[in-house]
């Protein structure tokens, strides 16, 4: 634990000198509401936009809960799935809280298999299941190309910030060995700790699917990262399962955005993931707790992932609500049954400083699990840049936003790639103390979508997944 | 569902450079930390505070008067300056104001006088290098491109060009008894005489009834004339153990201020706290002062100094021989406790200090990467050291800057952040 300790010291991020846990932790990790289903549910078939997927069925057909809803198409991605049964009422383009539009299909359910009232998600019931714990050790892990099919036709999907494409690194894995597996508990926020409170009250659960990934990868060294400062109480069952296991439990001081990928590699292992790029490129696999679960309840309860954890902070009565909703319900509608009026509002997903704002009517999936509802922003006048320095200083990769920002005003990709721009995790500290209110993410934004019109990148992930498909 | 209060602990992100950041600026939003433009540079005013308290203190209300005037005529001159051109809009009244503050800090007090301790013609008119000074410096922060652009500090341009311009109208030589401060006005003094007996030093010299303040020749003329080699022995020979002993002002003077001086520079200890107060806030850098402060001493020590100025009579012709000695502390005339006494004294004397915490660390000149401002404030400290030894003590600090802050791009350009991945 000292060598971890040590590794996480010798960054650059900021971090505060001490471990505090003040209001923000709950003497109880609080449970997770199971929402009514909404009268229609907006399924998407793909996790990005690509080659349009067509449904399997034509409208007004009745579908099963878990039913596959279209053909597999050429991309790797994973099977959309009724999260409900239902009648298909028609195909419609939706937003993903990843930032994709998809192409979905529209589900009015018939409610014949609605939670119970006060039904909370299964977490809640998950006692210390050591025996799934067991079985998982029994799985053989030299099939990975199966496994990565069976997540796949379970739904399983986690494309966030701090979880990248899960199927994306296990088939990237297939091809390129990953010698770690780093299951990250860190929250970007004090108010909103999702994946703290998924693994207090699943944690038995959520180390049998890193232990699952573990095997089917062949990774030697297997981390669970918590935060410094949670209460011992939250996590003891994890520590005590882990311990039996070999896996490290690393307590790692939570200063944002010490849970992007990126940092975390740095800081706990000393490699160096460029910002968008598989982790699996520095031999690990990084999942969120979220993904985790999803996992292992595929894997020892043959359960597909039909419903989605979220937090949701609503930043004007300043409460955050922990929810489970089915994939595919609207934003509007889950507001609405948190008592958040949709209207008049910015919501944002991820962190706040990431600036990515979702539309009301996009609907819950794989991506981003945090979301905040926030009194309507109106943009500050910028000022001149006045050289502060503060965007650089504060910045946690050294980048020169200031720079940059420049950069993408003459249109100079290779100026912006001198100042960093290939290892700005678009984390938005920069924009956050900028005194001149300079837009500095979204110029950052703007130039590297300019690098990517440009011919000489490498290749993506995607790239990979697709020479690796044909 | 979870209710947690909406607090500070909303705000996501804990700054390790600019601790100061959450506190300095009005209340801080959910998506910023609330710091604007205005709020930065008050952080500045705050830290000049300390050299504006030590000014009313040392200098009374004239030094107050002084300040309000050049604030006064910037901000008029900001109401025309800001309407003409793309420049005009690029200026802000809160960059400005600081501006005018850090210049009204180097200037004496006695412009503010009726009868100031110069000669004609300018007698009369020296308000109006105070009302000059305001104008001249929104006229330099437009030119130069406003708050951001400029890569050259309008306050050194400024002060330069006064310096040229009126030279002998900025030399300081009054400031009030330890019993009239603040109250006392400096102008009340006995200009025939020097009033400060130098053995005991300004907080030992005895109050010298009806009159407020004392005159005498700053200890930043006594070391300049010095080490340029322009002093006279006023017998056959003076030494640099001579020169500090017997003519400079004890070292706690010039610490506290008991000296003429500009106002806002002339007390090193009301300097420093000030700066030490920027550092806190987070605002400078400290390597800057830091590394001009090292190595401004050890040029000081370094350089070749005069140990001794001999007057010398030739053929009936009376001039005067100096013995120039480079390290002089190896000189066995001098020594290393006298060399080190005699680099304090310069650094205490001059501005070098105002410089390297107000004016050096300005975002507009310093380097963006550490390595550079590193490098930039070596450069600056040796480069004042030799113009305060050979130039003029009083102006070259601001010299030195002005120059080194011409190679800042260059710096950036050499000495690029590493980036993490």
């Amino acid at each position: 634990m000292a060598k971890h300790s040590a590794y996480v010291k010798s960054t650059d991020v900021p971090q505060s000198p001490e471990p505090q846990s003040g209001p923000a932790w709950p003497s109880q990790a609080p449970a997770l509401r199971v929402l009514e289903l909404p009268t229609r549910l907006q399924v998407p078939l793909s996790m990005r936009p690509g080659p349009a997927a067509t449904a399997q069925k034509p409208p007004g057909s009745r579908v099963d809960r878990g039913e596959q809803l279209c053909d597999p198409g050429p991309e790797i991605s994973p099977a959309a799935l009724a999260p409900t049964s239902g009648r298909i009422v028609g195909t419609s383009r939706v937003q993903l809280l990843n930032g994709h539009v998809v192409s979905a299909v529209d589900i009015e359910p018939d409610f014949e298999d609605r939670p119970a009232a006060g039904e909370s998600h299964d977490a809640v019931r998950a006692h210390a299941h050591e025996q799934e714990l067991e079985a998982v050790a029994h799985v053989d892990g030299s099939d990975l190309a199966h496994w990565i099919d069976r997540l796949r036709d379970a739904g399983v999907w986690a494309e966030r910030t701090g979880s990248p494409d899960l199927i994306g690194q296990l088939y990237r894995a297939l091809r390129q060995p990953a010698d770690t597996i780093l299951c990250t508990l860190l929250d970007d926020e004090p108010t909103m700790r999702l994946n703290g409170i998924l693994a207090a009250r699943s944690g038995p659960l959520m180390l049998a699917g890193v232990m699952l990934l573990a095997r089917l990868t062949e990774a030697k060294q297997v981390m669970i990262v918590v935060e410094a400062g949670s209460p011992g109480k939250w996590h003891a069952p994890l520590r005590r399962l882990a311990r039996k296991a070999g896996v490290d439990v690393v307590p790692v001081l939570n200063d944002y955005p010490e849970s992007h990928p990126t940092m975390l590699l740095h800081s706990l292992l000393g490699r160096r993931l460029k910002p968008g790029r598989s982790p699996v490129e520095q031999k690990t696999v990084v999942v969120d707790a979220a993904a985790a679960l999803a996992v292992a309840r595929c894997a020892t309860r043959q359960q597909s992932m039909l419903r989605v954890p979220i937090a949701i902070r609503d930043h004007i009565s300043g409460i955050t609500h922990y929810i489970v909703a089915p994939v595919g319900s609207p934003l509007r509608q889950v507001l609405e049954q948190c008592d958040v009026s949709a209207d008049g509002i910015t919501i944002r997903r991820g962190s706040v400083l990431h600036e990515n704002e979702v539309s009301a009517d996009a609907v819950v999936s794989g991506g981003e699990l945090t979301l905040h509802a926030m009194p309507r922003h109106t943009p500050t006048p910028a000022d001149p840049c006045i050289r502060c320095g503060w965007c650089a200083e504060s910045c946690p990769t050294r980048v020169q936003p200031a720079g940059v920002l420049e950069a993408a005003q003459r249109g100079d990709v290779e100026l912006g790639q001198v100042l960093g721009l290939d290892a700005c995790i678009e984390c938005g500290v920069c924009s956050y103390v900028c005194p001149s209110h300079l837009p500095l993410l979204a110029g950052i934004r703007a130039l590297k979508s300019e690098a990517e019109r440009g011919t000489s990148r490498l290749p993506s992930v995607q790239e990979g997944k697709s020479g690796l498909s044909a | 569902m979870i209710d947690v209060p909406a607090s500070t602990s909303e705000l996501p992100v804990k700054l390790a450079y600019a601790p100061g950041l959450m506190q300095a600026g009005p209340r801080p939003m959910l998506a910023h930390s609330g710091m604007t433009l205005s709020a930065f540079f008050s952080l500045h005013v705050m830290g000049a505070l300390f050299p504006i308290t030590a000014a009313a203190l040392l200098y009374g209300w004239r030094a107050l008067l002084l300040i309000g005037v050049v604030l006064s005529s910037a901000v008029l001159s900001l109401l025309v300056w800001r309407r003409i051109g793309s420049r005009g809009r690029q200026v802000r009244l809160a960059h400005t104001l600081w501006l005018a503050l850090l210049l009204a800090l180097m200037l004496p007090v006695h412009l503010m006088t009726g009868d100031p301790p110069f000669d004609e013609p300018l007698v009369g008119a020296q308000w109006a290098i105070a009302v000059g000074a305001g104008m001249l410096v929104v006229m330099l922060a437009w030119l130069l491109g406003g708050a951001g652009s400029g890569r050259v500090h309008p306050v050194l341009v400024a002060y330069l060009f006064l310096v040229v311009i009126f030279k002998q109208a900025l030399v300081p030589h009054w400031v009030l008894q330890k019993d009239h401060l603040f109250l006392g006005d400096v102008r009340r003094v006995d200009r025939g005489s020097t009033s400060i007996a130098w053995s005991e030093g300004w907080t030992r010299t005895p109050a010298a009834m009806g009159r407020d303040s004392l005159n005498e020749t700053s200890a930043a003329e006594k070391l300049s004339a010095f080490t340029s080699g322009q002093k006279r022995p006023d017998r056959t020979w003076l030494s640099l153990d001579g020169l500090l002993r017997d003519e400079m002002p004890p070292l706690e003077d010039l610490i506290l201020g008991g000296q003429p001086g500009p106002i806002g520079a002339a007390s090193a200890i009301a300097v420093i706290v000030g700066g030490l107060f920027l550092l806190y806030r987070g605002v400078i850098d400290f390597r800057i002062p830091l590394f001009i402060y090292i190595s401004a001493m050890a040029a000081f020590i370094v350089l070749p100094v005069p140990a001794v100025i001999r007057e010398v009579n030739t053929g009936g012709l009376s001039h005067t021989q100096i013995d120039w000695r480079w390290l002089a502390m190896r000189s066995h005339d001098v020594g290393p406790a006298k060399a080190v006494t005699f680099a304090n004294y310069e650094a205490m004397s001059g501005p070098l200090l105002f410089m390297a915490f107000f004016l050096a660390t300005s975002p507009a000149i310093r380097p963006m990467t550490r390595r550079a401002r590193t490098i930039y404030a070596v450069l600056i400290g040796v480069l004042t050291a030799a113009m305060q030894l050979f130039i003029g003590l009083s102006f070259a600090p601001y010299l030195a800057l002005l120059l080194v802050s011409l190679i800042t791009p260059t710096l950036d350009l050499w000495f690029k952040p590493k980036t993490l991945v």
